[in-house]
């Protein structure tokens, strides 16, 4: 009962410095006076003052919170995004050269295949010889042995290691995760590989990170295994387009973007289409409703009054 | 190449932007000053840098933003001085121009 009127004493008073129901908090307090057995209106204000308080050390704890969630990545103006924008397919080939060139020793991409590059990104004799580039085992034989051939359009693309042990051990526990849907597996996945892949900083005061991890505020915890791989001029590209680092960025997330969703062209013209189309067949059912309710809707019922 | 010397757009962006995130770079530095005495290791000043990359990038982008829609705006403005479409049952073409 002290207890119940310290809080509503505590409560009196945050509430009266916000200036909020005073009048609510007096009816509660004459209450109490009024009837000693009307404890549940204390104990409702009780209630209220220790969520008001928990409410409060919520927000401290929060912030601590921070590095865990990794810095918010901003929208970027993706030429993709829109209703009906399709990829920049230039910029799909050339993020195609820099993951071959920069992250394809670490990093695994084995949901692509060399021909899912025909059309979208290489013609079929140039995705023939690149695939020809690579050696697959293949196999067995007639004599019941594995071997190695060149590779074709139909082999997926190499993978760096021969499995999630071997990739671990070359990076010193932490695993390159494979590409192919990265941006679908991350939150805001577009804006979060460019902004990861370009955002490598000095960390703030304060804060050390152990030797073979390097600072990155946009990764969870802000501890990342992977160095900063994009650097000014570190690809020179085939149609001389400046290979700066927010260059490269934004041409290696197109082209993951793609690996992640290659249909997402298709979809749009599909969606377009359906909902333009799906929205006149609407209006034509809500007129046919209307039409074939309209008998009830306007009939009328006489009452007979009997004398 | 004309420019031998490449100039990273998000560099040159980020530090344009800085005029404008003066607040939370001051905020940041008196966070530095603050903690410079400490020896426990558990001071750290990761919100005030939040604080301040968040200003930055969100700056960046929309900066970003604003460069692609004016680019947009005048690929359009340009097409629109070439674009004479003939329906035949009518003309639509851009009124002040004098053909």
């Amino acid at each position: 009962m002290v207890g119940g009127g310290v809080i509503q004493q505590i409560l009196r008073r945050k509430l009266h410095s916000q200036s909020l129901a005073t009048p609510v908090l007096s009816w509660f307090a004459s209450k109490k006076v009024n009837e000693d057995a009307g404890s549940s209106g204390v104990r409702a204000l009780a209630l209220l003052g220790a969520g008001v308080t928990g409410l409060f050390s919520f927000s401290t704890v929060a912030s601590a919170d921070e590095a865990e969630h990794g810095l918010a990545c901003p929208d970027y103006p993706w030429p993709h995004d829109g209703i009906l924008s399709s990829y920049d397919h230039a910029s799909i080939r050339r993020g195609h050269q820099v993951y071959q060139q920069v992250c394809a020793s670490c990093h695994s991409m084995s949901l692509i295949s060399y021909r899912d590059l025909v059309g979208v990104a290489y013609t079929e004799e140039e995705a023939k010889a690149m695939a020809a580039e690579i050696e697959v085992v293949d196999g067995p034989n007639d004599e019941g042995e594995m071997f190695t051939r060149p590779g074709k359009l139909s082999d997926r693309l190499p993978q760096p290691y021969a499995n999630e042990s071997a990739a671990r051990f070359a990076n010193g526990g932490a695993y390159p995760p494979d590409l192919s849907l990265i941006t679908k597996a991350r939150h805001n996945g577009q804006n979060y590989v460019f902004a990861l892949l370009t955002g490598y900083r000095d960390p703030p005061a304060g804060i050390s990170i152990r030797e073979g991890l390097h600072y990155n505020p946009y990764f969870p915890g802000g501890a990342i295994a992977m160095p900063k791989m994009l650097n000014d001029e570190a690809v020179e590209y085939e149609d001389g387009v400046p290979a700066t680092e927010a260059q490269m960025g934004k041409d290696v997330v197109s082209f993951l973007s793609w690996a992640a969703e290659p249909e997402m062209e298709e979809r749009k013209l599909m969606g377009f289409k359906w909902i333009f189309l799906l929205s006149l067949a609407l209006l034509q059912a809500a007129y046919y409703r209307r039409l074939k309710w309209s008998v009830l809707k306007s009939r009328k019922l006489v009452l007979d009054v009997v004398n | 190449m004309a420019d031998d010397e490449v100039v990273d757009p998000k560099k040159y962006l980020e530090e344009s932007c800085n005029p404008k995130c003066v607040k939370p770079l001051l905020e940041y530095q008196a966070c530095v000053k603050r903690i410079q005495g400490d020896d426990s290791g558990q001071k750290h000043c990761t919100g005030q840098y939040f604080d301040y990359w968040q200003c930055i990038d969100k700056c960046v982008s929309f900066s970003w933003i604003m460069a692609f829609a004016l680019h947009i705006f005048f690929f359009f403005l340009q097409f629109d001085t070439e674009m004479n479409l003939d329906f035949g049952i009518f003309r639509l073409h851009p009124s002040y121009l004098q053909n």
